[in-house]
């Protein structure tokens, strides 16, 4: 094994996902064309992380954070820069072809957009079909087969046969992104990446959609790979909470602990602006100040230039993701004992889980 | 908003025929052009279609008793030519190489160019630079030239002529693609495509063409009117049909030498040229705005 997973690359039974050290570097966009940039966006810069069998892990960030990078890394939709992916034990993490195709039946995605994810000249039957063709997960020319499994997959998605005939612009937004559920599930993954789903429905929808997630997983044991920027939605959903901030991770832990007890001063503005503004707020407006850039992130913890705590160490150290707690991680210089609080701690607000 | 319940039955009114009525009335109003375009190129259709019924000569029936009769004489209502062809037989008879002059270039280069502008489009790399510099090799030579070479290296003829303009199109409907399609490669849909695990090929012709069909389908019908006056001037200067077969270009230049005491002999073609032309231009403009609102000026 030459990657280094934490694992060691032994199997673990019921670990479904692993991910060491993940980084994606792309070459910044814009600037002059014609001179060859060697500017980076690091989009995702050393993630690491699991998820076990029928686990639920929300990661939760401002925009440009890199969570959908992280997704669309985790589904393989594109490559890694570095560091390492395990699916079911196997690592994927540059897998091309066949070998590629093969881990689409392990691990799918569903796309906030329930507009765009949907091919517009395809029926809603043809939609969730297509996995199973393409697979050939049915005989040739079976084609009661696949239009039984079809029907079973808009019921388990709260549609019903009828809509199988429909076109996506004949659907509400809810009952698209119920196509795009059941388009994903239609393979059987154990993993579903859940590229922030509900974001773009409205109130109710949001609601309904999100109650199906949690029957979804009861019945069958995914596991969710579940992005957002919504801290109640995380809250409803996750089983642990996967904090970035610029391509980094700020804090993971169950979710009573980071909900409650939240070390990372990130985390605790995060719920603090959850909790001023609401469950809808735009995440445009969580903090003061902007996100540091990700093509030069800031030097030391990339936090440092908005945190109430940074004290010089923060800009001259990078601080070590640490285990608090029982499964809780949290990379903060506060925590080394190198940094002082400036506010004392009895004064974080209280959160209500 | 509507009701966003999963089971919401269908919203159908039960007018529907009332609703098919109305819409009619208002896509007549709001689409002028295409509706225009439909009744111009409808009309040479249906004068091509009826020719064996309707025409009331053979278009290569020779009667020198009557030759160069005027409009309106007996027997000939749109007069006859020098050798005494009645020329109402021959323009619907022409009518027909026109409309496959218009039609077929275009199918055959719609259909290739859709293919190769899909894969340099999706795929990029090395397919890209392949098929697009080839394209802008054949594109950077002006496009009469380059019939006429083809013409005259393959010989005349309609098929010749279908082949020449085909390659005259397949640049221009490559291109069209390829944009289209670089587009269309970054719509959600193409990622959940491949994450279901379809391959290249699958995605290009499940999800890329179909997708690409609608605009460069409009596209392509705003050339054809060009199509007809390009393949009119290539049988004009003998590249294309050969007589006696009836040909619109072809008459123009048959009535040349009597235009200044006949002048229908060769006006009468032009202005079927320029129905059909004209009406092909409507219809795809009109098309154009329909299908591909992006393209719209
Ligand atoms: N293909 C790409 N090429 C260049 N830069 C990219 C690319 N994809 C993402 N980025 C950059 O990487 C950063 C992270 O993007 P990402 O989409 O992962 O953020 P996000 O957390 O999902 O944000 P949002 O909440 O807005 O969806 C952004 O700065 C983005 O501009
Ligand atoms: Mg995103």
């Amino acid at each position: 094994m030459e990657r280094l997973f934490l694992s060691g690359g032994i199997k673990i039974k019921n670990l479904i996902l692993e991910v060491v050290n993940l980084k994606k570097h792309f070459p910044a966009r814009g600037g002059n064309p014609l001179v060859r940039s060697e500017r980076t966006v690091k989009a995702v810069d050393g993630v690491s992380f699991d998820i076990r069998e029928g686990e639920v892990v929300a990661v939760v960030g401002e925009s440009g954070c890199g969570k959908s990078t992280l997704g669309r890394l985790v589904i393989r939709l594109i490559e890694p820069s570095s560091g390492g992916i395990r699916l079911s034990n196997e690592d994927v993490t540059h897998v091309q072809g066949e070998e590629l195709r093969s881990l689409r039946l392990k691990a799918q995605i569903v796309f906030q957009d329930p507009f765009g994810s949907l091919n517009p000249r395809m029926t809603v039957g043809a939609s969730i079909a297509y996995p199973l063709q393409v697979n050939r997960l049915f005989k040739r020319g079976d084609k009661e087969g696949v239009e039984q499994r079809v029907k079973e997959l808009l019921e388990r998605v709260g549609l019903n046969a009828a809509h199988a005939k429909r076109l996506p612009h004949e659907l509400s937004g809810g009952q698209r992104q119920r196509v795009g559920i059941a388009r994903a599930i239609a393979v059987n993954p154990k993993l579903l990446v859940l590229d922030e789903p509900v974001a773009a429905l409205d109130l109710s929808a949001q609601a309904r959609v999100l109650n199906l997630f949690k029957e979804l997983q009861r019945n069958t044991g995914m596991a969710y790979l579940f992005i957002t920027h919504d801290l109640s939605v995380a809250e409803y959903i996750a089983d642990r909470i996967l904090v970035m901030y610029a391509g980094k991770v700020m804090e993971l832990g169950p979710r009573g602990g980071v909900f409650k007890t939240p070390w990372h001063p990130y985390t605790e503005a995060l719920l603090a602006a959850a909790i001023l503004e609401g469950p809808s707020s735009s995440d445009a407006t969580i903090l003061d100040g902007d996100p540091p850039s990700t093509i030069d992130p800031p030097p030391g913890c990339r936090f440092n230039t908005r945190c109430p705590h940074a004290g010089p160490i923060c800009a001259a150290e990078e601080p070590a993701l640490v285990e608090v707690q029982d499964g809780h991680m949290v990379a903060c210089h506060l925590l080394t004992g190198k940094l002082q609080r400036r506010i004392p701690a009895s004064t974080r607000i209280p959160v209500s889980a | 908003m509507v009701s966003l319940s999963p089971n919401s039955t269908s919203d159908r009114s039960p007018s529907r025929v009332m609703l098919a009525l109305s819409n009619g009335r208002r896509f007549a109003k709001t689409h002028k052009s295409i509706v225009v375009g439909a009744i111009m190129v409808g009309f040479v259709v249906a004068m091509a279609a009826l020719a064996p019924v309707l025409s009331p000569y053979s278009p290569t029936r020779i009667h020198p008793l009557d030759r160069l009769a005027g409009v309106g004489s007996p027997g000939y209502l749109l007069g006859a030519d020098q050798q005494g062809r009645d020329i109402l037989s021959r323009l619907m008879w022409g009518a027909r190489s026109s409309l496959a002059i218009a039609v077929l270039p275009l199918t055959i280069a719609g259909i290739l160019g859709l293919v190769l502008g899909s894969v340099a489009g999706y795929i990029g790399k090395l397919p890209e630079t392949l098929i697009m510099r080839s394209m802008d090799v054949v594109f950077g030579l002006p496009p009469i030239l380059l019939a006429i070479a083809v013409a005259a290296t393959l010989g005349p003829g309609l098929v010749n002529l279908v082949i020449s303009l085909s390659i005259v199109l397949l640049p221009p409907m490559t291109r069209v693609t390829f944009q289209v399609v670089t587009t269309l490669k970054e719509q959600p849909f193409v990622d959940a495509a491949k994450v279901s695990g379809a391959t290249t090929p699958q995605i290009i012709f499940d999800q890329i063409i179909p997708n690409s069909l609608a605009p460069v389908i409009a596209y392509g019908a705003s050339l054809a009117g060009s199509m007809v006056v390009f393949g009119a001037g290539i049988s004009f200067i003998g590249l294309g049909i050969q007589p006696p077969q009836a040909d619109w270009g072809r008459m123009i230049n048959d009535g040349r030498e009597v235009l200044d005491l006949h002048p229908h002999v060769s006006t009468l073609p032009g202005l079927a040229i320029f129905i059909l032309a004209a009406g092909f231009n409507f219809l795809g403009d009109g098309l154009r705005d329909l299908l591909d609102p992006r393209m719209r000026m």
